[in-house]
């Protein structure tokens, strides 16, 4: 019973993990850049939301969108002017690099928005459905599916678009696609832009379900690096499966073991999976890897 | 950047350090100092520390000052932030007394920063009064020069046991949900025992740990139990977590009640109708019956008092800070100097009444006169519904489905 | 074979290390409680950087959680005064033994991993370890923490005492690092990062010499978290595998130049000082600012050779980005 009802939260929790880790898994995959600043990115989006629905009445799943677009701009802007200067260098410059850009924004989120911890709650919070013995609650119902949504077009966008098949194209081979005419600057702009949109919109989601301030990103941006080594980088399909197992995990183990040794047990998982595939489940070969 | 460059870039940062000398010392001030959690996670919460503080100094400065030996001192307060750190903490404590030369020490906010800090001012025998950490570890380590002006984390969960246990018909299982950290899980412990005393189950008690994004397991579990109370104790995050989940697995225990949460400034605004009938332990409310023997305000006075000064209505942080200088002043009063040693014994004997409630100090430096009373949500504001003698409404039980 | 960027002022460098010497010192005997507490702190995060430098400078394994072991060193040393009533050596002791045991034993499975993943991998070890550390309350207390007894004598002794025993980790660490440079044994680490099929190919076996050098890196990491749990008094699981600990220290070694004797240590002096004056003055904004100064330094402060290779230096003024490290 107990068991069931944790295996049904597990999978609702485990679309929002793969919404947060997938924006994360295409900039890393495209321009092998782990952004540590992430999980700030999932802020803003979150503080977008809260705001929009504090002034304004909206309900959280309208103003996706706008937190898609404000991530957008902010992403490419970031990108172009900033991130771009140090992407030629070692893996570790980039990641200390980021890991300031993050001190700085989440000291923004401080003064502009303070420590105070923030929510949403809508009007539908507390309902849902009964399959059962077990609940559906609305709101996580909807995240789960906007969640799976959101992770289904970005893999519609990159395998049917042109630009799509630009941003792969770069991945695989920079100096071809720079041959064929592709402005590699305009498509890696464009890819942290898309996965600074995606981690706002899984923002928007967030605000809804959890409670959160400037200090709560960083274990955002610790969940997307499991999900994406262990669903594999580069997958899309990958990423979800991979947030879904995890969530999963989270809760059947908060049930059947002692609740204390949930994040052990999500670490011990990441260990595993890197020791004995450290491709993950569906992972192509690390993108970069591919170049001669 | 070669390495004279970086040497040099090193000396010059040494010298801009040197020219940064402490400030002159005027005379006729006695200076206390303050780590305050002006950045990081509990810095709303420390922003009111320090008002309360401040508070103080402009009300004895507009009179004068600390009376000794017939002559007046005004009264000058150092804050340096420390982000909620227990090193920072530690250091800052350090700077405070070897930099600063402060004559006398407040306590940090939280009992992480607090034990740390506290070492420091026991192993330089300098007072310090804390106001904001509630943790027994603080005061259980026989030290001397440590004084708690709150009510201790023990009395958390127990003042709303007390009064759960009068209530008809009396309540007789109970659930606890608690953060695998320090100050939670001192509360759960401390109120599982009580509940015990008190002839009541504890039917569920699990930790969970830091940082958790999803409850529903737990609360699942718990709702199996199907217990009368809820007691819960975390990171303010996690409890939003646990109300709004709990509604959506259906659990829906007859009294919910936190160590932290329903009183802060986000709960209701955040929570609308699900944060109704939520309960917290509080160290004061305006309308305690209190009267302070220096001031001679009452506890509404001193809101009012307050409001007027900062804009807002005060919640028990303020109070608490005010307190802790008071404390100082009778004992610097009473002896006459600021001797470290000669206040350290006064304070040791206070007996003192405060618009914050009753002070006097055990063996431990922990205040055993004041006892919590209990404030529930009612129709979006805090309402006192414990003790009787200051309760402004009624509590509401069970809470209904 | 990477020089290091010392090469040029020989002399120089080694006044000036004499003159660092002579004054950390003398002012473990002049200074007051304030300074030699800031000035012990960056003696602790110099040596955290130099034991970083020996696993990622030297052998090219970025262990992003190396602060796992520091962690290991405070709760081994917290438990054995505790609960086994040992005295405090003994306990830095047992802390090394276990720092060294848990490097062997990690090592072996995780070394088969390259760059980035080796990083991940060593970040989900700390998480995994604090995480274990918080819920094994019958042997850690758990969440609650440890304190321990009371260094004995004075304030001021006492300041000097950790003062001193910081002083003398990081110039311990000085030595060994300085040992790697001139020896067959750090010769074999560096061959390691520069091309490690060619170095097993010439007869050193990596994994040997990988998990020697993580040993090495993590008795050095623990001797610092247990001299640091005695310090403070106080110990508890988010304090001792702190994330920011690994952190400063990579960016402290990224700035003293990794792969240098001496580098990390003179970066370890500009970057805690600068964050120091920083701090008594902007009490809302230090945060960004660090954050700030992190991205200028690593946009202004050009890397070591051997990091990156040659051919990703150059394709990078073409302006291709062709992150060379990715090919592992």
């Amino acid at each position: 019973m107990l068991v069931l009802q944790a295996l049904v939260n597990g999978l609702l929790l485990g679309g929002l993990y793969a919404c947060i880790a997938v924006g994360f898994s295409l900039i890393w995959g495209v321009m092998n850049l782990i952004n540590l600043a992430h999980g700030s990115f999932v802020l803003v989006g979150a503080y977008v939301t809260a705001t929009l629905n504090q002034a304004f009445g909206l309900d959280p799943f309208v103003t996706i969108p706008v937190s898609g677009a404000a991530l957008f701009i902010i992403g490419y802007v970031i990108q172009r002017g900033l991130i771009n200067l140090v992407l030629a260098r070692s893996v570790f410059a980039t990641l200390i690099f980021t890991f300031g850009l993050n001190m700085l924004l989440v000291n923004l989120l401080l003064l502009v928005f303070t420590a105070d911890v923030r929510g949403i709650t809508v009007s539908y919070g507390g309902l849902g459905w009964q399959f059962g013995p077990v609940r559906v609650p609305y709101t996580r119902a909807a995240v789960f599916g906007v969640a799976v949504l959101l992770t289904a077009g970005l893999a519609i966008f990159t395998n049917c678009t042109r630009l799509g098949a630009a941003i792969k194209a770069t991945s695989f081979d920079v100096d071809a696609a720079r041959l064929v005419g592709i402005d590699v600057d305009h498509i890696y702009a464009t890819t942290f832009a898309i996965g600074a949109a995606m981690a706002g919109m899984a923002g928007s989601l967030i605000a809804v379900v959890l409670a959160f301030s400037p200090v709560t990103g960083d274990s955002f941006t610790m969940k997307a690096f499991v999900v994406v080594v262990l669903g594999g980088l580069g997958s899309i399909p990958g990423a979800l499966a991979a947030g879904i197992i995890l969530g999963i995990v989270d809760d059947l183990s908060s049930v059947l073991l002692d609740p204390g040794y949930r994040d052990a047990i999500s670490f011990g998982v990441l260990l595993l999976v890197l020791v004995v595939s450290p491709r993950g489940l569906f992972g192509k070969r690390f993108y970069a890897e591919i170049q001669a | 950047m070669s390495l004279s460059g970086l040497a040099r870039l090193g000396i010059a940062a040494l010298t801009v350090m040197a020219c940064i000398s402490a400030p002159a010392l005027a005379d006729d001030v006695i200076r206390f100092g303050a780590a305050v959690s002006l950045t990081g996670a509990l810095s709303t919460e420390a922003k009111q520390m320090k008002d309360g503080y401040d508070f103080y100094a402009k009300q004895i400065n507009e009179r004068g000052g600390i009376n000794i030996g017939g002559k007046k001192y005004k009264v000058e307060i150092v804050y340096y932030d420390d982000t909620s750190n227990p090193e920072t903490a530690a250091k800052l404590t350090e700077k405070l007394l070897t930099e600063d030369k402060v004559n006398f020490l407040l306590g940090p906010y939280g009992s992480g920063p607090s034990l740390t800090a506290t070492s420091v001012a026991e192993k330089n025998q300098v007072p310090m009064v804390v106001a904001h950490a509630a943790s027994t570890a603080i005061y259980s380590r026989g030290y001397k020069y440590i004084f708690g002006t709150l009510t201790l984390i023990d009395q958390y969960f127990g003042s709303i046991l007390d009064m759960a246990a009068k209530v008809e018909p009396k309540p007789k299982s109970v659930a606890i949900i608690a953060e695998n950290a320090l100050f939670p899980q001192a509360a759960a412990e401390a109120g599982a025992q009580k509940a015990q005393a008190l002839g009541m189950t504890v039917v569920y008690n699990e930790k969970y740990p830091s940082g958790i994004k999803d409850m529903s397991s737990n609360l699942a579990a718990a709702r199996e139990k199907n217990s009368d109370i809820l007691l819960s104790a975390g990171y303010t995050p996690d409890m939003i977590l646990l109300v709004r989940q709990m509604h959506e697995m259906g659990l829906k225990p007859k009294m919910l009640a936190f160590a932290l949460g329903p009183s802060l400034p986000t709960w209701v605004p955040t929570l609308h109708e699900q944060a109704e009938g939520t309960i917290e332990p509080i160290q004061w409310s305006p309308n305690m019956k209190w009267k302070d023997q220096i001031f001679g305000w009452t506890a509404q006075d001193y809101a009012d008092l307050y409001k007027q000064e900062f804009g807002y209505v005060p919640d028990y942080h303020p109070p608490q800070s005010t307190a802790a200088l008071e404390v100082y002043q009778v004992a610097i009063e009473k002896v006459g100097s600021l001797d470290p040693q000669k206040v350290r014994d006064a304070i040791a004997a206070t007996d003192l009444m405060t618009a914050y409630g009753p002070i006097r100090f055990d063996q431990r430096g922990a205040n055993i006169a004041k006892g919590m009373a209990v404030m529930q949500i009612q129709n979006g504001q805090q309402v006192v519904v414990y003790p009787p003698d200051a309760a402004t409404g009624k509590l509401l039980y069970p809470l209904p489905n | 074979m990477p020089k290091s960027r010392l090469e040029g002022g020989a002399a120089l460098r080694r006044a000036v290390v004499v003159a660092l010497f002579l004054a950390t010192i003398a002012g473990g005997i002049v200074l007051d409680n304030y300074w030699l507490r800031s000035l012990t702190e960056v003696f602790l995060i110099a040596a955290i950087a130099q034991s970083i430098n020996i696993i990622a400078g030297f052998t090219g394994y970025a262990a992003f959680g190396q602060v796992v072991f520091f962690g290991l060193g405070n709760y081994a040393t917290a438990i054995a005064m505790t609960r086994l009533d040992m005295p405090f050596i003994a306990g830095a002791l047992l802390g090394s033994v276990v720092c060294a045991g848990f490097a062997l034993v990690c090592g072996w499975p995780l070394f088969r991993l390259k760059g980035h993943y080796f990083a991940i991998a060593t970040l989900g070890l700390n998480g995994a370890v604090q995480a274990i550390v918080s819920n094994w309350a019958s042997l850690t207390q758990g969440g609650a923490g440890i304190s321990l007894p009371l260094p004995p004598g004075n304030v001021l002794g006492n300041a000097r005492l950790f003062y001193a025993a910081f002083l003398a980790l990081m110039w311990a660490s000085v030595v060994v690092v300085w040992l790697l440079n001139r020896t067959r044994f750090g010769f074999a680490c560096r061959a390691i990062r520069a091309d490690e099929e060619a170095a097993s190919a010439a007869g050193i076996n990596p994994l040997l010499y990988k998990t020697s050098a993580w040993m090495v890196s993590a008795v050095l990491a623990g001797w610092v978290g247990s001299v640091y749990a005695y310090w403070q008094s106080y110990i508890e699981p988010s304090v001792a595998f702190d994330m920011d600990i690994a952190v400063r220290g990579f960016v402290i070694l990224l700035l003293g130049g990794p792969g240098s004797v001496f580098g990390p240590v003179i970066a370890a002096f500009v970057f805690q000082l600068t964050s120091i004056v920083v701090w008594s003055y902007l009490l809302t904004f230090h945060l960004g600012l660090m954050g700030l100064l992190i991205m200028a330094a690593v946009l202004f402060l050009p890397e070591q050779s051997g990091w990156t290779n040659i051919r990703a230096a150059l394709a990078a003024r073409a302006s291709a980005a062709l992150p060379a490290f990715a090919r592992r």
